[in-house]
């Protein structure tokens, strides 16, 4: 799989694909390559994805607490989805993917980013989606209609 | 880089620094299309990688069979439930698409079930069984015609449970 997602990024063009076989060595170079993105898998050996997300966002090691990263997982069970999204990952890619899917979900980050947050309870990307201005739809609650 | 504060919440726009290497533009669809067939025809050999899950599983399933520990079982299930995501992740990104949606069910059917006993056994050794059919004979693909009798009993023994322990529910 993790030949696979470098060979997809290859041919989408991104310069410089670093990639590790578990999570202890995936921090160490993240912290020597100071990469533009992460994408990691959940199940990995030493140390899980949940848990490299935390050590990005929180080790005073990191050198780059607000890099995105985008999580890979089978999966999909709504509880684990929220454990992940509340441990600070930017998005989330449900396992097997297409090359669109992660596509997308790069357009996402570069595209839309989410702002941080910081507080006691959590450091991460915000993790309401933001409000579409384009919206046209119907008006539906009433603080929308007097604001 | 910090934008405002709302009750002790600091909010934070970070450099975009994927936009200011990347620019704007986008990917163009031959791109797109040529890596979804690079992932369609990729020739990586699969089927070791879904012997170890399957070993993997038919292990721990041995494990949670012995052990008398409540705690143990339900430790031992997260395992088995974890090898099954690998294999859903994997199959149809190789080929295996019937993998996946096999994998998937019984995914799903972990995640959700309170009673570990002998009739959840017998749904992951179908399961097993079935994953072990596919990957012997090499059953691309999700439409094949083999992969109904393949999955019968492992959603014959789905059923049975649901029809035993969540029917009343």
């Amino acid at each position: 799989m993790l030949l696979l997602t470098r060979s997809i990024l290859d041919i989408f063009g991104f310069k410089n694909v670093i990639t590790a076989k578990d999570g202890e060595e995936a921090f160490q170079k993240f912290c020597y390559e100071k990469p533009d993105l992460v994408i990691t898998d959940w199940i990995m050996d030493s140390m899980n994805g949940l848990e490299l997300i935390e050590k990005i966002r929180t080790d005073s090691a990191s050198p780059d607490k607000y890099v995105p990263i985008i999580l890979m997982t089978g999966y999909s069970n709504k509880g684990r989805v929220e454990a992940a999204r509340d441990c600070g990952m930017t998005e989330f890619l449900a396992k097997p993917f297409k090359a669109r899917d992660l596509y997308t979900r790069i357009v996402q980050i570069v595209e839309k980013p989410r702002q941080f947050v910081k507080n006691e309870n959590f450091f991460g990307p915000d993790r309401r989606r933001r409000k579409d201005d384009d919206y046209a739809g119907p008006v539906r609650r009433e603080d929308d209609r007097t604001s | 880089m910090m934008d405002h504060i709302e009750d002790e919440t600091q909010f934070i726009t970070p450099p975009n620094m994927l936009k200011q290497k990347m620019g704007s533009g986008g990917i163009p669809e031959e791109v797109l299309k040529r890596s979804q067939e690079f992932i369609d025809n990729n020739n990586i050999d699969y089927e070791p990688y879904a012997q170890d899950y399957l070993e993997a599983i038919d292990g721990i399933l041995q494990l949670t069979k012995k052990t008398r520990s409540p705690d143990s079982r339900v430790e031992y299930v997260e395992e088995i439930s974890k090898n099954i995501m690998q294999l859903k992740s994997s199959g149809s990104m190789f080929g295996y698409s019937s993998i996946t949606q096999i994998a998937d069910t019984v995914l799903n059917f972990l995640e959700v079930n309170e009673h570990i006993n002998a009739d959840l056994y017998k749904i992951i050794e179908a399961h097993n069984a079935a994953v072990l059919v596919i990957i012997n004979n090499k059953l691309r693909g999700a439409e094949r015609k083999e992969i109904g009798s393949i999955t019968k009993e492992l959603y014959d023994a789905i059923s049975r449970y649901n029809k035993k322990y969540n029917s009343q529910e």
